[in-house]
């Protein structure tokens, strides 16, 4: 469950002072798929990064799962993030000289799981979002939709209870959009899924929408 | 143990990035290693003086000669020892670069690591290891090959009888050489502290927009 209480993000640059999120309320319920349209600029990246603990707000409460994440020190913080929170990004963000199998291995790698457990748990998320055939290719050799995939499989490998979407269809066209969406609500179910997009038309697929506007929420 | 061989690997995959660092170490190490190798044993030689003219029975000229190889072994010496620093100098720098730029361009790599959960210690420790393998593989490998290089040199200058014979065993178990190889790898600490800093300072959100 997250909770957001009136949420305040400012960033500081020499000669002014840029209010992005002036005071955000929100609940969401667990192992819901939740949306956020805006425009560019609007700060979504901004709250979808604090929702994700890898950014702060100025001010404001933000509980998750009834921690209260505004009191936490960044280590605190950064321990939490491993464990509940996998990321989802418009670029995909692979890393380029490693194999598909390789990019959804490493997260849990990092986390010490034994090298067996580690293969199954590749080929069981690798065959969610359809893509065993594909795993020993590099990402520049698959097209962009499959390197989206490929990222949702490596944010699902750890098992988080929540799922940021930050633009995941921002650099695909329609059928691959279509593909990527039933992969992401397919994998995500059983998750909270905060998935930003400036695509109304995908909206259908989300069990609550929200918009940002001005900083605040509508 | 996983850290480690992901290092090892990625330095496999990341020829591309390698491909300007390593051979530059390489020739430096090279370089350095021929030059201390000669200039270490020469001086040494140069230094412990003329013990040959104080025996009896020998002639003049053989004296003279000995006299000769030790001026030469001194000015070798002097000149090796010289090139030596200008090249580990100039390596340095170059090396220095290089590392900043590797450095610069993984800066992208480390905040998908950090996205996909790693801490900054752990990142920080990718990185580290995997420069510091690759640097001191190349290193030792440079080095030790001018040793080698070094050594025949020595030889063939003695069989010419132009260098003192007692030179070779002056040639030691190689300290020099490590010393070297310490200097080096010290420098790699700058830019690796630099990336510390970088890694401690920066928002890992503002790395992933940097690509952009
Ligand atoms: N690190 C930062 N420093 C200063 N301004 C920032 C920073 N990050 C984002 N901004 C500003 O905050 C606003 C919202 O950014 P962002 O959350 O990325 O918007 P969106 O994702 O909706 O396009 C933008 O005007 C942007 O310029
Ligand atoms: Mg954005």
């Amino acid at each position: 469950m997250i909770r957001l209480f009136d949420l305040r993000k400012t960033y500081k640059t020499r000669h002014e002072t840029l209010e992005v999120l002036k005071g955000i309320t929100l609940t969401v319920p667990d192992r819901k798929f939740v949306m956020l349209l805006g425009e560019s600029g609007s700060g979504k990246s901004t709250l979808a990064n604090i929702l994700g603990l890898l950014d702060t707000p100025t001010s404001g409460e933000y509980w998750l799962d009834e921690v209260p994440i505004h009191t936490l020190t960044s280590k605190a913080r950064t321990d939490l993030r491993r464990e509940k929170v996998s990321f989802v990004f418009q670029s995909f963000n692979l890393i380029p000289t490693m194999t598909a199998r390789e990019n959804i291995e490493l997260p849990l790698g990092y986390r010490g799981v034994p090298k067996e457990e580690r293969g199954e748990r590749v080929e069981a998320v690798l065959r969610e979002v359809g893509l065993s055939a594909r795993a020993a290719h590099v990402p520049s050799e698959l097209s962009g939709g499959e390197q989206q995939r490929i990222a949702i499989a490596r944010a699902l490998v750890v098992e988080p209870s929540l799922l940021i979407a930050d633009e995941p269809t921002g650099n695909l066209d329609k059928s691959t959009t279509k593909a990527v969406m039933e992969t992401l609500t397919e994998a995500g179910r059983g998750k909270t899924v905060f998935m930003i997009t400036h695509n109304e038309e995908l909206t259908a697929y989300a069990d609550e929408v929200y918009a940002l506007r001005a900083g605040l929420l509508a | 143990m996983f850290l480690m061989q992901n290092a090892l690997r990625n330095i496999g995959r990341q020829r591309g990035r390698y491909r300007v660092l390593m051979p530059l170490l390489l020739v430096c190490a090279l370089l350095t290693g021929v030059f201390t190798s000669v200039a270490v044993p020469c001086r040494m030689a140069a230094d412990r003086g003329s013990t040959y003219a104080e025996a009896l029975d020998v002639t003049d000229e053989e004296v003279l000669a000995a006299s000769e190889r030790e001026d030469r072994a001194r000015r070798l010496g002097e000149s090796a020892t010289l090139l030596s620093f200008s090249v580990l100098l100039v390596g340095a720098v170059a090396v220095l670069y290089v590392s900043s730029i590797m450095i610069g361009e993984r800066m992208f790599d480390v905040g998908i690591l950090y996205a996909v959960g790693l801490s900054r210690g752990q990142i920080f420790w990718t990185l580290f290891l995997e420069l510091f393998a690759a640097c001191t593989a190349t290193l030792v490998c440079g080095l030790a090959a001018g040793r080698m290089i070094a050594g025949a040199y020595l030889r063939r200058e003695i069989a010419a009888a132009r260098l003192p014979e007692g030179i070779l065993s002056c040639m030691g178990g190689g300290v020099a050489e490590m010393l070297c190889l310490g200097a080096a790898l010290l420098i790699l600490l700058i830019p690796i502290g630099k990336l510390t800093v970088r890694l401690m300072r920066t928002n890992p959100t503002d790395l992933l927009a940097e690509r952009k």
